[in-house]
């Protein structure tokens, strides 16, 4: 094809597709015109104008299928064929309404995999976004240092800062800031823990976003003679100040200094991650040496006429030029530039990249599972409107119409799904939205990433309800249009069924059944967990437990040209914490006061992997993940949890050369198979790029019985209890245990705490029963995501088998006649027709339990026959094939009441 | 007045572009140019006419504008492109081949033989 004939191609589509009916009437308007001639001509001849306008319409034909075939001609037949008309959604209704099941099932289906596909991958495109919700969002950047051996970040750039704010070109307004929790005392006298910054005044020009009133940070509050000032934030001028426009100006209590109120910032300004109060940041290089000093984070704009490239460029230049000048601290430091949100949430790192990837492949796969799944019996469905297809063939619609068609009908469907997606992402993203509110981790999520039905999340839901309107309607229509059709047509005169159940469609059934089986161990395991401690109960009177994070107002001091926190620091306030102990533990409420880093059984633990030593160790068990908790004194005695072996920590295991742990059951079990575990050692085992690297062996002095606060252990359930290190643990997590009511002890506790030294802070004040339960969020969402999967694809697979039966049965009809009119057995008649079924099933089941053993050992989880495991496999085995003879029960009776005379009447 | 003889698959195209390479038609025109050249032996079915021209046309083979016909008429004129005419060469020296072969096969002569 030449180029000049390719042109006039596109041409003729671009034309055709843009005016549809204009090229009609043009079409029209040529061809009247032709017969007005011809006639005009035949007139000449001697007919009269009637006679001569009848006999050149007749000559010419039919305007309407001359049109037709010009259409064809000029190459747009397929796109005539893909026009939907509103009949064809008009029928989607209608067949929805025809057959409420599966209009239900397939709605409900399309829905979860629509939610979970859409909703995962709109929530990864906002935490990858390069732009954020501010003018020219896009050109907000974040600088920071890499260490190109160990690729670790270094947030120690003061020096770096102070150099690029003066120096770079590509970037503007280079600002820093830093997290700080501050006590800001309102109208009221009372306190409140706020979250805010440590920002340089670039930082709100980098924003660009006016203050509500006064003014924002200037640079000249950032000079350590300049009189402290602070910028409240809306919510917190609101609810704390009473929306008093008078504040500004007035001194308030700012932690432990009074501040005067320079601004306060319009609603929901919470720049640059999620804060409500900012102070300036005042820091002198000319304190710290080259490569020390506080973490910060360092942000910019770019210039009106530079480009992130041009950035990375010059900074890459400063990197060479600061490497080659301070070899010492930055031979191997180079500074990266990013879009700020990536950069913050450190989104590039290439784990994440590759972790993003596979989730929103695996949920695309997801998707396209159920959606093939909905096609298997949205097959069936239209397998029993063969004779309309056939029919409709035979009159002369392409076989393009009639897919185009079934497509239409399956948009409806798929419509109806996509609602019920968008709803249930928008009831997750809001349940989402306050569990994290009451768990308090809210204030950690920047301002720009929000739980709800964003437009990229739309777009993601538009796309996917396409994908599965193809999956569900082209699918099955390519499957029964074609050679099909012509067999159907021949067929159709004797009554014969052609439908058949081929190879793709039981590939899918076997697959379905395989996937159910597969998810459902690791479902039923989170069920029977959550099942078994709902009837349990937490099993102590958590109700008399508080807990509360204790820490120093703007936390630990920091030492000049040191640590971020130095060891003096550190000791000072182990000091506070343990005069508090003391005081509670002398109060006649407290029946008992301990200290760990975490909640028992919580969800933010440490959890490395360990290594037993091998004196009799069992092989596979030689290395396993385990929880890492580090606990204050008494802490197993606050609990009840005496030691069944060995014993409980003493003063000198907090030493820091004391290598001591204590174990619990399930850690003794699964490390050393029931033999002792008291002397036996444990280390860590970390790894890295250059292969594992252990730490120092620590014996096993003592074996406690498995404790969780009542949380299901989801998490590894071996844990490692280590003894809080004197003087290291920083914030500590308080659990205080009282006579009464928990609730009731914390204006007490508070008062206790305020009294140890002024700036000692209690946070997240609750009974250690919420807590608990608001660390479980993340493992509740997720045992629900799974449970909901398992279910769906569970009720796909035994309507999957419901509609292989009823095509089997449609399919032998005629056969099942003959053999009831000879006298056949009915068992042996329901046999004949389950057997097919139960292959499947059978297969599917093999396939899911091989499946489920593969992914354990994936997961190293080292149980692979473990006895609770086998019969986990055996029922779920038995379930399913249960669930599907149940599905096939309806079909099979339908079988059984077919009359001979009615099954041969056709012959 | 000739006998008509009915149109060969194929031949409609090269007859169309054949006419239309003769200068500027309409539809009807072309039809009327193909009875002239052809004696009115040629009988063209008139509804294959237009899907035919249409054809050419996004083959880039004609192209087509729109005109004024004698009768004050709006119509749409066809003429042939570069490629049209190099395409009718093509096909005609391949006709005349054909035809060629054709006449030698069926004069053929058993002394001949």
């Amino acid at each position: 094809m030449t180029m000049s004939t390719l042109l006039a191609r596109i041409r003729s589509w671009f034309s055709g597709m843009r005016a549809s009916r204009a090229v009609n009437a043009e079409m029209e308007e040529e061809f009247r015109l032709h017969m007005e001639l011809r006639a005009a001509d035949l007139q000449r001849d001697g007919l009269s104008p009637d006679d001569a306008g009848r006999r050149a319409r007749a000559e010419f034909g039919g305007i309407y299928n001359i049109t037709q075939l010009g259409r064809e001609a000029r190459g747009l037949a397929w796109f005539d064929a893909l026009r939907f008309s509103w009949l064809d959604f008009k029928l989607g209704g209608r067949m929805a309404a025809k057959y409420p099941g599966l209009t239900i099932m397939a709605t409900l289906a399309i829905g979860v995999a629509v939610a979970m596909g859409a909703g995962v991958s709109g929530a990864i495109s906002t935490i990858r976004s390069e732009s954020l919700p501010l003018e020219e969002g896009d050109r907000i950047v974040g600088i920071r240092l890499v260490n190109i051996a160990t690729t670790a970040e270094e947030p120690r750039l003061l020096h770096d800062f102070a150099e690029w704010r003066t120096s770079l070109h590509s970037v503007v307004d280079v600002g820093a800031f830093r997290s700080t929790a501050l006590n800001l005392v309102g109208v009221d006298g009372r306190d409140a823990v706020i979250l805010g910054a440590e920002m340089s005044a670039a930082g709100f020009r980098v924003a660009r976003v006016p203050p509500l009133i006064g003014r924002y940070l200037l640079e000249s509050d950032e000079r350590p003679s300049a009189e402290p000032v602070v910028v409240l934030g809306y919510d917190a001028w609101r609810r704390r100040f009473d929306a008093d426009t008078s504040v500004v100006g007035r001194a308030v209590r700012v932690g432990t200094s009074m501040r005067t109120v320079v601004g306060v910032m319009p609603e929901k300004f919470a720049f640059p991650v999620n804060y409500s109060i900012w102070i300036p940041l005042r820091l002198d290089p000319l304190d710290y040496e080259r490569g020390a000093g506080p973490n910060l984070f360092v942000l910019g704009r770019l210039a009106a006429s530079a480009s992130l490239d041009d950035a990375r460029s010059e900074l890459a230049t400063r990197s060479a030029v600061a490497a080659h000048d301070h070899p010492e601290t930055h031979r191997d430091l180079r500074a990266q530039v990013l879009p700020f949100g990536q950069a913050w949430l450190r989104v590039d790192d290439p784990h994440f990249v590759a972790l993003f990837r596979t989730v929103q492949i695996i949920v695309v796969l997801l998707v396209v599972v159920i959606c093939v799944n909905v096609a298997t019996f949205v097959y069936a469905r239209t397998a029993t409107r063969q004779t309309e297809i056939a029919v409709r063939s035979a009159l002369g619609a392409s076989r393009s119409r009639i897919v185009a068609q079934l497509f239409g009908e399956a948009c409806v469907l798929a419509a109806c799904g996509a609602a019920v997606g968008v709803w249930l992402i928008s009831v997750v993203a809001m349940q989402l939205d306050r569990a994290l509110t009451q768990s308090g981790v809210s204030g950690l999520v920047p301002f720009w990433v929000r739980f709800d039905v964003s437009a990229s999340t739309l777009a993601y839901v538009v796309g996917l309800t396409f994908l599965g309107a193809v999956i569900i309607g082209v699918l099955p229509a390519l499957q029964l249009t074609g050679p099909r059709v012509q067999l159907g047509l021949q067929r159709l005169a004797g009554g014969h069924s052609t439908i058949r159940m081929g190879r793709l469609w039981t590939a899918l059934i076997l697959a379905e059944v395989g996937f159910a089986v597969t998810l459902f161990p690791t479902a039923t395991r989170f069920a029977g967990e959550w099942v078994r401690v709902a009837s349990a109960g937490p099993g102590f009177p958590a109700d008399q437990f508080l807990s509360a994070r204790l820490v120093i107002e703007g936390g630990l001091p920091r030492g000049p040209g040191g640590e971020e926190a130095t060891t003096e620091s550190r000791a000072r306030f182990a000091q506070a914490r343990d005069e508090l102990l003391a005081r509670l533990q002398a109060d006649p409420s407290v029946t008992g006061v301990t200290y760990a880093n975490t909640v028992p059984g919580g969800f933010y633990a440490s959890t490395p992997h360990f290594e037993v030593d091998s004196v009799g160790a069992v092989a596979h068990a030689a290395r396993f993940e385990a929880r890492l908790d580090e606990v204050g004194p008494g802490y197993f005695e606050l609990f009840d949890l005496p030691p069944t072996a060995g014993r409980t920590f003493a003063a000198a295991d907090a030493d820091s050369g004391a290598h001591t742990v204590i174990v619990n059951r399930s850690f003794a079990d699964r490390a050393f198979q029931g033999t002792n575990a008291i002397g036996r050692r444990v280390r860590i085992v970390t790894y890295t790029a250059n292969g594992p690297e252990v730490g120092p062996w620590y014996e096993i002095v003592g074996v406690v019985r498995d404790f969780s606060a009542g949380l299901p252990p989801i998490m590894p359930r071996e844990v490692l209890y280590r003894a809080a290190e004197i003087g290291r643990q920083y914030p500590a997590l308080l659990f205080v245990r009282v006579r009464t009511h928990a609730g009731g002890y914390v204006a007490r506790l508070r008062s206790l705490t305020a009294a140890v030294r002024p700036d000692l802070r209690l946070r997240d004040v609750a009974p250690l029963e919420d807590r608990a339960h608001a660390e479980q969020l993340p493992l509740q969402w997720g045992a629900l995501s799974l449970a909901t999967v398992t279910a769906s694809v569970l009720v796909l697979s035994c309507a999957g088998v419901f509609a292989l039966m009823s095509v089997v049965v449609t399919q032998r009809r005629r056969e099942i006649g003959i053999r009831a009119a000879l006298g056949a057995d009915p068992r042996r008649l329901l046999w004949a027709l389950f057997a097919r079924a139960s292959a499947q099933v059978g297969a599917g089941v093999v396939i899911g339990l091989v499946a489920s053993v593969l992914l354990d050992w994936a997961l190293a989880r080292g149980d692979l026959l473990g006895a609770h495991r086998v019969a986990i496999l055996f029922g779920v085995s038995a379930a399913m094939g249960t669930f599907a003879m149940f599905a096939a029960l309806a079909p099979a009776r339908t079988a059984l009441r077919i009359a001979p005379t009615e099954a041969l009447k056709a012959e | 007045m000739p006998s008509v003889a009915q149109l060969l698959p194929g031949t409609l195209d090269v007859l169309i572009l054949k006419a239309v390479s003769l200068g500027r038609l309409h539809g009807y025109g072309v039809l009327l140019r193909i009875g002239q050249i052809s004696g009115g032996a040629l009988l063209i079915q008139q509804g294959t006419l237009y899907p035919a021209l249409y054809r050419l046309e996004h083959q880039g083979l004609i192209k087509s504008e729109w005109g004024t016909s004698d009768n004050g008429r709006r119509a749409k004129y066809y003429s042939v492109t570069t490629a049209g005419r190099k395409r009718l060469g093509e096909e005609t020296s391949s006709w005349n081949r054909l035809a060629e072969a054709m006449a030698r096969a069926l004069l053929a002569t058993p002394q001949e033989l």
